[in-house]
Formats: structure tokens, sequence, C-alpha cells
């Protein structure tokens, strides 16, 4: 069964030149096809600008492909970019209640993940302060924990390896396998190949919105070297 | 009509969060705080009872200036609040609609909702300057009920319509508060609507506010029914502003989280 299913997938972005009102289109994605199975992990590589960002909020729902179809079968649920939709006025306990009923999450299942968010954080303490007055690590473990205790399907990981300090981020690896183990689809998208490896059972290499190769980590990371060389850590 | 009704439980809380940080930002840092619901139609009325009504002296339907300003000031800083908020309710928010996938509309109905609590405050302090001018209130009273679901259902159409407005042109916010100045003097919030001539007064209905703040004065100072003719117009053109703001809010809703960046 497919829990992701991109065809002939194209986005164009529109720069509006402010001066002239000429329209200036910029393709973010050319032509990208490609479906994962429930219960698969899909590393996403490329350099900035390649396209991984559009796909991920294409595929998330957040914006919608100018030519092509996307099917997905699920809940998404994007699980580190979320930091940036933390309101700075409220404090880390409503933003929990707000992220989760961003999340859609039910009124009746909120307390019990809220509790399971305070605990898994590590942060419990601090929740009841405004987070402007939290460390930057604190809120990328606050907003981690929410997103990865919200019931999906799919998960959107994009550049895991900057969550919080080491010992949350063995934290989050440990999740992740839970995840997997539970037969969740996740996308990983990374510029660190190492951890691509670790974790994916198959690649895609995307440059300028096409994708430029698809199959399993060594073939993908072995050209994708070679393109690049030493600005990318080998495996 | 079930499929609303489930979609209301499951994203009503979402509208109550974004309400609670609307709330928050506006009175977090203040010193006078949810005060300011009451001193902001307060100030007015005084300004309209010394132009209109000690200058002006402009007849108030037998009723005392004050009271006979402040039963409409309340509605109509609902509906100016209300939308002073909305317009940029979805450009501020950007946060959110660029990272989380969730109904938008959600956003401009909390921006509304906010500005419910000013108006619950202020209402009370209408019915206490009810009983202090000694206006007799009967069981009409609960017609403005109604009314004010009239005005909600406007101010819902207007709100959702103005938010993207904004998002595509954000003179839109900048041009508002101007709107509602002029808005506020062709409706009869310091005036009596008996003094528009009736051969303009189809013209003058054509503006929702009319009909619905007229509706306020029969109601809570006169304890009449609303005129049928005016809440009718009201009501009618209320609908079509729900109906065309609503499909219009549809329609530009998928394109939001790109054009929100631009």
């Amino acid at each position: 069964m497919k829990s992701i299913d991109l065809n002939g997938v194209y986005k164009k972005y529109n720069k509006r030149d402010a001066c002239l009102g000429k329209e200036d289109p910029l393709w973010a994605l050319s032509d990208v096809s490609f479906s994962v199975e429930k219960g698969e992990v899909l590393g996403i590589i490329g350099p900035n600008g390649a396209g991984k960002s559009t796909l991920m909020r294409l595929i998330s729902g957040i914006s919608f492909p100018t030519r092509g179809t996307i099917g997905v079968t699920g809940k998404v649920v994007p699980l580190i970019s979320i930091e940036g939709a933390l309101q700075y006025v409220l404090t880390g306990n409503e933003n929990i209640f707000l992220l989760l009923a961003a999340f859609g999450v039910k009124r009746r299942d909120r307390n019990k993940l809220s509790a399971e968010i305070a605990e898994f954080s590590g942060i419990s303490d601090y929740l009841d302060m405004q987070i402007t007055k939290l460390s930057s690590g604190m809120l990328s473990r606050l907003s981690f924990s929410i997103a990865a205790h919200v019931p999906s399907e799919i998960l959107l990981i994009d550049e895991v390896l900057s969550v919080g300090d080491q010992d949350f981020q063995q934290k989050c690896f440990a999740k992740i396998s839970q995840f997997k183990n539970e037969g969740k689809s996740m996308i990983f998208v990374s510029h660190d190949l190492n951890s691509i490896g670790d974790i994916c059972g198959r690649v895609v290499w995307l440059d300028k919105g096409r994708i430029v190769m698809d199959g399993p980590p060594d073939g993908v990371f072995r050209g994708y070297l070679a393109r690049y060389g030493a600005a990318s850590k080998a495996p | 009509m079930a499929s609303v009704l489930k979609r209301f439980s499951k994203w009503g809380d979402l509208v109550f969060a974004l309400a609670l940080i609307n709330i928050k930002h506006r009175y977090k840092q203040g010193y006078l705080r949810i005060a300011w619901a009451v001193i902001n139609p307060l100030f007015t009325m005084m300004v309209l009872f010394l132009v209109f009504s000690r200058v002006a002296k402009l007849p108030s339907e037998g009723v005392p200036y004050p009271v006979f300003s402040f039963v409409t000031l309340v509605p109509w800083s609902l509906f100016a609040a209300s939308m002073g908020f909305c317009v940029y309710s979805l450009t501020a928010n950007y946060n959110l609609i660029t990272r989380i996938n969730f109904p938008r509309a959600t956003i401009p109905l909390a921006s509304i909702l906010a500005t419910f609590l000013d108006f619950a405050i202020a209402f009370m302090l209408l019915v206490v300057f009810l009983f202090i001018f000694k206006i007799k209130v009967g069981f009409t009273f609960f017609l403005v009920i109604p009314v004010i679901l009239i005005q909600l259902l406007f101010m819902i159409g207007l709100g959702l319509a103005l938010s993207i407005f904004n998002v595509y042109l954000r003179d839109i916010q900048s041009a508002l508060p101007l709107i509602l100045q002029a808005w506020m003097l062709i409706s009869p919030v310091g005036y009596s609507m008996d003094m528009v001539g009736d051969n303009l007064k189809f013209f003058y209905l054509l503006n929702p506010m009319a009909g619905l703040l007229d509706s306020y004065r029969k109601i809570l100072l006169h304890d009449q029914m609303p005129d049928p003719y005016c809440l009718g117009m009201s009501f009618i053109i209320s609908v079509a502003v729900f109906a065309a703001g609503y499909s219009f809010f549809k329609k530009n809703e998928k394109k939001l989280a790109d054009i929100i960046l631009l």
C-alpha cells in the first residue's frame, strides 16, 4: 500500500518584479514522481535550493502543486519545522494546547498527550513560563516533543541532528526507531549523508527541482559524492 | 449540516486557542488591560456627546444622549474592532500557516471571537447604563440575541474576505481605519435613523450596520420590536456577504501559504 504517491509534480513560484510588474517564474519542482510504501523510510538529499522544503510543504498539504498530483494516505506531521510555529506570547503548556489543536488532535486525547509531551521534553518544570524565557535548546525540545506525540501515519523529518543536546538527540533517535518499528512511513531530509544512510532504505537525490537519482543509499551516495565531492561528508 | 457540526467540534478548540493568543497579545503588557474594553466606547461616547448633542443639538429619540449613543457604540465597537483584527489576522499568523496544515478560516474566526470578550464586558456596562437612566427593559430584551447573530454573520463574511484581501495587498490594513471612520458616520451610531429622509432610506439601509444599529435602539431603548424592513434588509445583505466572503475565502485558501511569503 502506498502512503505517498507523487505523479509528475511541478511547482512554480511567481517572483513578481515589483517595479515592472513582470512575472518571473521559478520552477521549484519539475516533473517529480516517486512513491513511498507504507512503513518505508525514504531519504531526500540535495544542495540548498534543490526543492526539498517545497516538496515537504506539498506533501504536508500546506501548499499545492502547480501541475501533477499528490496522493497521501494518512495523517502527515512535520517533525522539526514546527519550531517556528511556537507562539511567543504563550506559555509552554499553552503552546502544547495550541499546536495539538492545530494538528486536529481531539479534545479527549489532548490531556493525556500533554502529560506525555511534558514528560518527554524533560523540561516540564519550565512549561508554565512564557516561552520567551526558555533557551533555544528548550524550544527545540518542546517543538519536537509536541510533533512526536501527534497521532500520525507519515512523518516528515528535516535536519533531525539539529535538535537539542546530545542527551535529547539520543532520545529523538530512539523515538524515531520506535516509529519505524510501528510501521510509520517517514521521509528524512538532510545534507548529512551519515544520518540518512543509517536509517533510510532508499534515497532520492534532488537537484534544481528535478530527481537526479532514486535508489538504494549506496548507489545514490556514490553519484552524489562524485558530483559534490569533498563538500559532503562521506558515509 | 452534520459535517459542519463535526468540523466545528474538531476545530472549535483551535478557534478558542487562537482567540486566547489574540487577547494575550493585546492586554499582556498594558496597565489598564481589559478595562480598555469599556474605555474605548466610553471615550467615543463623550466625543459624540460633545459634538452631536452639545454643539449640533441633534435629537436623540427622547432618551438621554449618553445612553442613546452607548447602545449603538457597543455593537459598533464589536464590528470595528473585529474587522480591525481580521484584516491582518492571516498575515500576522504566517508562521502557523506555512508550517501546519489546518483550516485557515479558524484564524479570522478567532479574531472575531476574541472581540466578543470586549463586547461582553461593554455590554454589561450598557445594562448598568440602562438602569441608571431608568430605561424600561422588557422581554423584548432577548431579541438582541438574533440581532447579534445577524451581525455575527455579516462580520464573518466581511472578516473572511478582508483577511484574504490583505494577503494580496497590504494596503488594505492601512486603509481600513479610514474606511471604518467614514462607515461610522454613515451609520446611525451618533444620531438617530429618523433623521434619514424616506427617499434615501433604501440606499441608507444597503449598509447592513444601519438596520442592525437601529434594531438595537428599538429593542433596548424603546422596548419595541425591530422594524422588519430595516432588520430584513440587514439580514438579506448579511447572508449575501457571508456567502460571498465564505466562497471567496475557500477559493483562495489553498494559495495562502505560497502568497503570504511573497
